[in-house]
């Protein structure tokens, strides 16, 4: 039973883009997977990658302005973007910025430790992430302000502490593995915290080297980037996607993923899952109505994507001017090749929009982060917690 | 008593390097124990009956066989390796592996640059690279062999795109062996393994013997190489190294005392040398010798890096011991402090599970553990090992031409895509140090160029007709003369005149013919010239 | 009291053994008392004191070398407890391997080595290990991490304590350090870490025979099982037992030279075994310095394989010697090899098939000798 990961705007291959796979299939494996099939460590997760095809700017952006130039390109954008997200009332400190946080909401840190500690990890140790983040998440469900958190009073002893706790703990619902396979202990550091010690020295480096400016400033610049890239990817994908005799290079790279899933499918694996992101959610959709409408996908679930909104402007090959909010039939039915399809975004991210006022047959799910601004858009699936909230919102469904 | 003959057989690539090999009686007891050189036939006294000979390969792989001595005189001949790529069979032999069964392509993580550096006494210096390298590649590992220049500390520098820089010690050879592959610890292209090894079949078996651990082997190839080695005239930097290393191992006194008398005043250049002779001296608690043994590890210091790496160890921990020595007598020991606080750099950036020393760093003394990439700026003497990709580094184009411009080629196969980018690789190229390296690249390039590739290369050299033709020569097939000169066009008169001359110079074969033609398409007569 | 057996005639040479076996880290995760703030992910152990008490336990029960016979055993453990003496079951309170109790047990064991240029020294460590440079293993008491001033000064400098035990008389000598060699990345920023010598080193280095044998090689981590032995101890007291013997004048004999050969290739085939993370020990041994004589011949485990694989199920397999059966292999369903365990000799295997799809025409020769003998035998499958 195959996965497949459509991506969104700002996707390009470099060094974190096999990382970003990597984190996101080890947490699809424990989390999605886990709700709609028996063994997820066997489901094949395709990821087509479409991001070269994508826009391409002949001046590499210099038409944005200059400050905003300044401040991209930073090499850690992302502990930034996701200190930003959390949005802490105080002035950030680099020796307790990490407590700070944990005081705000365990599952702030822990969404914080392990997206910034998945950036170059390579696949083994995306998996073992993976597993910690199954534990923590969970202890973060059921322990969000613990006690012992009044007696900390630095980072050191904090990551020591979680440390602790995590590993003391037992996920409910789960068997201890003692059965399937023996338990070994380390004599010296097992390292599976490595990762997590050095996402912490990452994020308290940004601090110290952002300190005395306001976070929010920073991002703008980033934002505006994004902003500037999904708008030429949207241009690229709507006059690039040609028709269904002859498909453009981005509709082809999905149908050639789609058939290749469509022949992984067995008796024992029988399920299609297709998870979109953003403008890849538009792609699929265009893809499963119009160039190729024979396949059946089992799932699909579009997250932080416009699907609604391009029906809305009626920009997808299939879409029927003559339905809209006055008509007769005032809204569009869920495709007839997907089962079941579930929308998730969040009010904060201004790319995210809702679908059931425009589809039927769609369950939106808003997942609320609390935070704002575009920053939200791209960290969906770098967050432990949102797997695993977007886990319950299937087991929600299938119940 | 029996005679038995025993010949262990094998390719001319491990011919006569030695093997250890033990005979057991059915008691399981061992009866004799001794080194055999491939392909020789050796004698051995035993009685009759019958015999497990276990031959211990250098590689760690051991090979079984039973014999029944049943006669006056028995034979056997016991073949040792079928490898499936001669080329790398040397290795295999030694046990340079490389995972067989992976999916990885050695081809498939590009860019992967090196370049070699040298030390005169007190500044390590880029060198050009040798222009006679072989170059073979299967799909998992690259293998290629280098000429170097006696008496000299070299190190092989190589990097790449995602491949951390790091410097590879080179044996104290004239020519070694080289085998890139991808690391089969991490499977994810971050890494590769270079192993470097000599063609001194004896040392380095004896070398792959001690790293295994075998000591027994060891001691029985080592006695035999070191007896060799103390008695014979001729030496050779490599075996005295290992030599003296074994001995060490050993602890015997007396044959490394033999050593110290013959060879650390002729070889005074290698660090391990100097290592070896101080921790010989620190084998007796007698103050004169100690304080030698001190002045031995900083002359290594000076010296540069030691080639191996229990060498680096054996600095490291007799620097240690003067320091605390120092330090138990309350007092201080400057030299030996600074000396200690270096080494302890290259401790830290050192691979310790390589047998030669390898470590990592953007020059030979700025160290550095993780740095990846091209070197931009600077890369004279740098060759591809491994094609660049344009996706990764917009700055091929300038890279190739610098490459061009000093004077190495890409051991990689020139695609014609690559020869497409020629022309303006040439134009930069043109514009930097006059003709003279214009010439010397053109020939460079004319040498190593395959022949179905010369003609379009001719085209792209247009306006260098006469050193085109010049160094074509030994190369065109003269059914293609007349394309190569129509296309380099406006060929002036005297330059047809310089080409036959060429061709004479060069005692083709062919020249009659060649001069021949010219004549006619000049309407000149070359034959008097 | 950390000496668990002494036993010492004035003049002649002896076995001294040093044996420290550390579970209990107070100021380390989930550790009692004052924990560091980053005790860079080093948790309680529990295979240490139990593998540590094994150890003794084979040692006085087995160790025997009539020229050096066991003189002394200084036994240290956390969490501190009870040794029970498995000869007699005389019970020996056991104080901790606290740095302070390990320098006091050090010194008498060291003085007792350095008695007689013919002594054997022993030296066993388990517990937690760390490196700062790769191949300079440093070695946690029970109070590593007591005072965060001095971080260091609860660490045992292994390769300073080994350069220093130049000094020692004792002509041969072995280490045994059943540890992790990983570098945490918090070690990276530190320059330079003084951890504790046992022994200052001394510029007088000569050695006589000498074993070291690490648990694992440098960067890489050693393992036990919760609350069993680990798999490096149980590996070298099976090679002390014999597997790691080799015979010599009639004797089998354990020495310098080959025990870490032998320990290494059992771990290496154990780690052929499901589940079982990759360990591969690292030694450094030289000469013929014995180590135990074995009161009788090993029992050497046999694996044997039939090509093709399928045959194994019809197959009955049997060992003879001198035309007598003295054994029959047993087929093991989870590897379809078959499995015994029998002394060093040469046998002969006689494979046949009741059933007569497969036959095997000539009985197989096996010389089996220890650490283990594994042997492939190619059937024929019958039309």
């Amino acid at each position: 039973m195959p996965l497949i990961f459509v991506h969104g705007v700002n996707v390009r291959k470099g060094v974190s883009y096999d990382d970003d796979v990597n984190n996101r299939n080890a947490l699809f494996q424990r989390f999605l997977l886990k709700e709609i099939v028996s063994n997820p460590q066997k489901v094949k997760i395709l990821n087509p990658y479409w991001g070269d095809y994508g826009v391409k700017f002949a001046w590499d952006k210099k038409s944005l302005p200059q400050s905003a130039i300044e401040e991209l390109g930073s090499e850690d954008e992302l502990p930034l973007i996701l200190l930003n997200q959390i949005q802490l009332e105080q002035e950030l400190n680099s020796e307790t910025v990490l407590l700070q946080v944990a005081k705000k909401s365990i599952a702030d840190v822990i969404d914080l430790l392990w997206a910034v500690s998945a950036e170059g990890a390579d696949e083994s140790q995306a998996e073992d992430l993976a597993d910690l983040a199954v534990r923590a998440v969970d202890y973060a469900k059921h322990n969000p302000h613990p006690d012992w958190l009044n007696n900390i009073e630095n980072d050191d002893q904090l990551l020591r502490d979680l440390q602790e706790e995590i590993d003391n703990w037992q996920p409910q619902n789960t068997t201890s593995n003692a059965e399937d396979s023996p338990q070994w202990e380390v004599l010296g550091s097992d390292g599976n915290w490595n990762p997590i010690s050095r996402g912490a020295s990452r994020i308290k480096s940004t601090v110290v080297s952002w300190a005395g400016r306001p976070i929010t400033n920073n991002i703008r610049g980033v934002l505006k980037g994004e902003v500037a890239n999904f708008i030429g990817d949207v241009f690229v994908y709507l006059s690039k996607r040609g028709t269904q005799d002859e498909p453009g290079e981005i509709v082809k790279k999905i149908i050639a993923t789609l058939l290749e899933a469509k022949d992984l499918i067995n008796t024992e694996d029988d399920k299609l899952i297709v998870v979109a992101h953003s403008m890849g959610g538009n792609i699929i959709y265009d893809t499963l109505t119009h160039f190729l409408p024979d396949i059946e996908v089992d799932v699909l679930v579009t997250v932080g994507s416009q699907v609604a909104l391009f029906e809305e402007m009626k920009l997808f090959q299939v879409s029927d001017e003559t339905i809209t909010a006055q008509s007769k039939v005032n809204r569009v039915s869920k495709p007839a090749n997907v089962h079941r399809w579930i929308n998730v975004f969040d009010f904060n991210d201004f790319l995210g929009f809702a679908t059931e006022s425009v589809f039927q047959g769609v369950k939106d799910f808003e997942y609320r982060t609390g935070n704002l601004l575009l920053a939200a858009h791209n960290t969906y699936f770098n967050l432990p917690t949102f797997h695993e909230r977007l886990a319950e919102r299937i087991r929600d469904t299938e119940s | 008593m029996s005679k038995l003959f025993l010949t262990l057989t094998g390719t001319n690539t491990i011919s006569h390097a030695p093997v250890y090999v033990e005979i057991l009686d059915t008691d399981l007891e061992t009866v004799a124990e001794l080194a055999i050189l491939i392909n020789n036939k050796q004698k051995i006294q035993l009685e009759l009956g019958k015999y497990l000979i276990k031959i211990n390969l250098p590689s760690g792989k051991v090979i079984k066989k039973v014999l029944v001595l049943e006669g006056q005189l028995n034979e056997a001949v016991l073949p040792l390796m079928s490898s499936t790529n001669q080329r790398l069979e040397w290795h295999e032999f030694i046990g340079n592996t490389y995972n067989w069964n992976t999916e990885q392509e050695i081809s498939q993580i590009p860019s992967i640059w090196q370049r070699l550096w040298s030390y005169d006494k007190k500044n390590w210096k880029v060198e050009r690279w040798p222009t006679k390298w072989k170059l073979t590649q299967n799909k998992i590992a690259i293998s290629f062999s280098l000429e170097l220049p006696p008496n000299q500390l070299q190190l092989l520098q190589i990097g790449g795109a995602e491949i951390h820089w790091r410097f590879i010690a080179l044996p104290p050879e004239s020519n070694c062996e080289v085998l890139v592959s991808p690391s089969v610890n991490k499977p994810d292209f971050n890494d590769i393994n270079v192993a470097v090894t000599s063609n001194n079949r004896e040392a380095e078996t004896l070398l792959s013997y001690l790293i295994s651990g075998n000591i027994r082997a060891a001691k029985v190839v080592g006695d035999w190489f070191v007896e060799k080695l103390l008695f014979e005239k001729s030496f050779n930097a490599l075996g005295v190294t290992i030599g003296g290393y074994f001995l060490l191992k050993l602890g015997d006194d007396e044959r490394l005392a033999k050593w110290i008398n013959k060879f650390v005043n002729l070889i005074q250049w290698l660090p391990d040398i100097s290592i070896i002779h101080s921790w010989f001296l620190l084998r007796e608690d007698d103050v004169a010798r100690v304080k030698l043994a001190r002045s031995c590890l900083l002359e290594a210091m000076k010296q540069g890096i030691p080639v191996y790496t229990e060498g680096m160890r054996l600095l490291f921990d007799g620097l240690l011991l003067f320091n605390q020595d120092a330090l138990a007598r309350h007092e201080q020991d400057v030299e030996i402090e600074q000396a200690l606080e270096l080494i302890r750099n290259y401790a830290t950036v050192t691979d310790w599970s390589k047998p030669i020393m390898t470590f990592y760093g953007t020059a030979p003394e700025s160290l550095s553990l993780r740095n990846t990439g091209i070197p931009e700026k600077d890369t004279i003497g740098l060759v591809w090992l491994t094609p660049p990709t344009d996706d990764k580094w917009p700055l091929v184009q300038e890279i190739f031409s610098q490459t061009v411009e000093s004077r190495n080629l890409s051991g990689a196969i020139l695609s014609n895509a690559n020869l497409i980018k020629l022309p303006e690789a040439l134009a930069s190229a043109r514009k930097n140090q006059g003709v003279s390296n214009l010439a010397y690249t053109l020939s460079t390039l004319a040498e190593e160029l395959p022949p179905d590739l010369l003609l379009p290369a001719v085209s792209a050299f247009r306006k260098n007709r006469v050193y085109t033709l010049g160094a074509f020569t030994k190369k065109l097939p003269p059914d293609s003369l007349s394309e190569a000169l129509s296309a380099a066009r406006k060929i002036k008169t005297e330059h047809y005149h310089a080409f036959a001359r060429n061709a004479f110079t060069e005692k083709r074969s062919d020249s009659h013919a060649l001069i021949d033609k010219l004549s006619k398409m000049s309407n000149k007569s070359y034959f008097a010239a | 009291m950390t000496t668990i057996f002494e036993k010492i005639e004035k003049d002649k040479a002896h076995t001294h053994v040093f044996i420290i076996g550390v579970g209990k880290y107070p100021h380390l995760l989930n550790g009692e008392g004052t924990k560091l703030d980053n005790p860079m992910g080093l948790r309680q152990l529990t295979s240490p004191p139990i593998s540590a008490k094994a150890f003794a336990d084979w040692i006085l029960k087995n160790l025997y070398n009539p020229d050096a016979p066991l003189g002394s055993i200084e036994l240290l453990l956390s969490p501190a407890g009870e040794y029970v003496q498995p000869q007699d079951g005389e019970q020996f309170p056991v104080e901790g391997a606290t740095m302070e109790n390990i320098k006091t047990a050090f010194d008498r064991w060291y003085n007792r080595c350095n008695f007689h240029k013919n002594n054997v020294a022993i030296f066993y460590f388990c517990g937690h290990g760390l490196e700062k440079i790769v191949g300079y293993p440093l070695l946690l008491a029970e109070d590593f991490g007591k005072n965060q001033l001095r971080l260091w000064e609860n660490a045992i400098d292994f390769n300073s304590t080994y350069l220093g035990m130049a000094r020692c008389q004792a002509k041969t000598q072995c280490y045994f350090i059943d540890a992790c060699r990983q570098t945490p990345s918090e070690l990276q920023e530190i320059q330079e870490i003084r951890a504790t010598a046992l022994v200052h080193p001394s510029t007088s280095q000569k050695w006589g025979e000498v074993l070291k044998l690490f648990a694992t090689h440098t960067s890489q981590k050693a393992y036990g099982l919760n609350d069993q032995i680990t798999r490096f101890t149980d590996a070298l007291i099976n090679c002390l037992n014999g597997l790691g013997s080799e015979k010599q004048k009639k004797q089998w004999l354990v020495t310098t030279g080959k025990l870490g050969l032998n320990v290494t290739k059992i771990l290496e085939k154990s780690n052929k075994e499901p589940n079982t993370p990759q360990q591969k020990p690292e030694f450094n041994g030289t000469g013929i310095g014995i180590i135990h004589v074995c009161s009788k011949p090993p029992s050497v485990p046999v694996d044997i394989a039939l090509n093709p694989i399928e045959a194994s199920n019809f197959a009955k397999l049997s060992l003879f010697q001198t035309g007598t059966c003295v054994s029959e292999p047993q087929l093991d369903l989870s590897s379809q090899k078959w499995k015994d365990i029998v002394l060093p000799n040469v046998y002969s295997c006689r494979t046949y098939f009741p059933l007569s799809k497969y036959c095997n025409p000539e009985d197989t020769e096996m010389w089996v000798q220890p650490p283990y003998t594994e042997e492939e035998i190619e059937v024929i499958k019958l039309v």
